[in-house]
């Protein structure tokens, strides 16, 4: 279940950021040696940025990659510390549902007014569906280790920090 | 004043509870607001800035130069690099050491993160040195100092997320980290001379090469050099922009990747997942910045602090030289990205308005980040090389990296009170 959940999150972030790649490099490259863009590309890369960013998120969450500050860890007993790493999960998970419920608001908005994309009359609202989808999922995450009292092992942050 | 400074501490105390950074900017941010002006208008903006900041053209520049240097890692560019250092200067005393440092700076042309950097340096460089029997202490602390180059020499991550918080040219940013990061990499050779001359024995020199050998290493690196012209060499030449420089980036090292056939569907999907990961724990942690800073910029605390630092009478570069100090400082305990984010909304109204470049300000940020991020006891740089290379001990590591974060602040020094060096090349650009 989790590792299917993974691999669809990732799937969906990889195919839409290979797809930003490939899409700037065409359009730059029509731009400067055929004098043709591509049309749209702009805003198609701006949705596949929704995409890139919110189904990446709940990879960040499962791998606990969010930027912590730990220096106090060995401060702590480990009892106090498992006490501590629940209540942030119910923090974090609080945080990302409340932004899900916020986002699916504005979904609604968007989806009333029906805005589209200025070129391709792409409708927004989908998009900022799937990212409140996203972020609830997300939330789970964090929900879901505070309900199972998941031991939260503090790891070091590794991938492409800057 | 007190509303902002509440927040403040209500996000250290949040962050020292282990609230991840990003959640306790959002959280303070939205809480802010909502006691401050109406919780309508603290959601209404905070959606608003998730949307923004989610259908944002522009910052596809963050991912896409991510991509790029992943792809170059993979590509195991970074052994010719290091290969083409060691050919010329390997043979010196130190030579390792040296090679180490200047095919980060060459590394770091294609990627634009220190931690990937001294990362990737771990794999290639370590080896080399440990087999030539370098002292544990300077190999490392080479290593670590050597990464935070990715982050001056551009394409720098840390650059592109000041530009877009700052509304700066990512264009010239880039082009004044130039001559910073490279006068950085050659200080820092000089500290490997310094310390090798006081234990010789540590760094043993290694063979001298042959000019025929030298151009062969020389030719191995022809496919780097030739990416960094375009991307760069575009971007300030002004063929393209950042964002578009980045795309054609990505693809060239995508396409560099595939023809050294160093990628399977596996890895190219790692490589996809990983840089997406990255860019979505760097965008949590510019949505809340942003959050954050609409709420202090509501309150009276950016006006209070100009008001109160031109009270003082100090002269600007005394202001300028004292946040360097404060940033320093907090450098050696902070994670660097989150205090630069934290302070950005307070410390650069009150630079722009004592009249200097942002360009210039923001090359000095990258020199505190690089700083912070070899600083122990908190440095990002130095806990990887720890994690990667688990045989070392973290005291060790710290051991070595100290010359190295005195050359830094005499670096960072150096470049407040020289501007010239930072905007000599974006000068060209207008």
């Amino acid at each position: 279940m989790n590792r299917i959940f993974e691999w669809a999150c990732g799937a969906l972030a990889a195919t839409a950021l290979f797809c930003i790649m490939a899409l700037t490099f065409f359009d730059v490259g029509g731009r400067k040696f055929a004098s043709a863009s591509i049309p749209g590309s702009l805003e198609v890369t701006e949705l596949l940025m929704v995409v890139v960013i919110f189904a990446a998120l709940p990879l960040v969450s499962i791998r606990r990659e969010h930027v912590v500050f730990d220096s106090l860890d060995h401060v702590l007993s480990p009892p106090l510390r498992r006490v501590q790493a629940a209540l942030v999960n119910l923090v974090c998970g609080a945080l990302l549902m409340a932004l899900a419920w916020l986002m699916w608001r504005t979904a609604g908005e968007f989806a009333q007014s029906g805005e589209t994309t200025a070129q391709l009359k792409l409708l927004k609202a989908p998009f900022i569906y799937g990212m409140s989808v996203l972020c609830g999922l997300s939330g789970l995450v964090h929900l879901l280790r505070f309900v199972l009292r998941r031991p939260d092992v503090p790891v070091q942050p590794q991938g492409d920090r800057p | 004043m007190t509303e902002a400074l509440l927040g403040f501490g209500a996000i250290f105390l949040l962050a020292f509870l282990r609230v991840p950074l990003a959640f306790a900017m959002g959280i303070v941010g939205v809480v802010g607001m909502g006691l401050t002006r109406s919780w309508p208008a603290a959601f209404y903006s905070t959606s608003q800035v998730v949307y923004e900041t989610g259908f944002a053209y522009t910052l596809s520049v963050i991912p896409l130069f991510i991509l790029m240097g992943n792809f170059v890692a993979r590509a195991g560019l970074a052994h010719e690099l290091f290969r083409a250092a060691y050919v010329f200067i390997g043979h010196l005393r130190g030579g390792l050491a040296h090679a180490t440092i200047a095919a980060c700076a060459g590394f770091g042309a294609i990627c634009g993160s220190s931690i990937a950097t001294a990362a990737t340096m771990s794999k290639v460089a370590y080896p080399s040195m440990k087999k030539l029997g370098y002292s544990e202490s300077l190999s490392t602390g080479v290593m670590a100092a050597g990464g935070t180059l990715g982050i001056m020499i551009p394409p720098s991550t840390i650059m592109v997320i000041y530009g877009i918080v700052t509304e700066t040219n990512i264009g010239k940013l880039f082009a004044a980290g130039v001559v910073p990061g490279l006068l950085t990499a050659l200080a820092m050779m000089a500290a490997v001379v310094v310390v090798t001359s006081r234990d010789p024995e540590h760094a043993p020199p290694g063979e001298k090469s042959t000019w025929s050998e030298r151009w062969v290493a020389v030719r191995g690196i022809w496919g780097v050099l030739l990416l960094v012209m375009v991307v760069l060499g575009g971007i300030y030449g002004g063929v393209f922009t950042a964002t578009e420089g980045a795309g054609i980036g990505a693809s060239g090292a995508f396409l560099f990747a595939l023809a050294r056939r160093a990628l399977t569907w596996k890895s190219l999907f790692q490589i996809l997942v990983e840089s997406a990961r990255t860019t979505a724990m760097l965008f949590t942690l510019l949505i809340a910045a942003t959050v954050f800073a609409n709420f202090v910029n509501f309150t009276s605390m950016p006006g209070d602090l100009k008001e109160w630092i031109t009270h003082l009478g100090l002269s600007p570069p005394m202001i300028v030289a004292a946040m360097m100090v404060i940033y320093v400082l907090l450098g050696t305990v902070m994670e660097e990205l989150s205090m630069v984010l934290l302070t950005i909304p307070l410390f650069f109204p009150i630079v722009v308005s004592l009249g200097f470049d942002p360009v210039w300000f923001g090359v000095l940020i990258v020199m505190v980040i690089q700083i912070g991020l070899i600083s122990p006891p908190v440095g990002m740089n130095l806990f990887v090389l720890n994690t990667l290379l688990p045989d070392v001990r973290l005291g060790t590591i710290f051991k070595g990296v100290w010359p190295f974060v005195v050359v830094q602040v005499l670096m960072l020094m150096v470049l407040v009170a020289f501007p010239i060096l930072s905007l000599w090349l974006p000068s060209f650009m207008d």
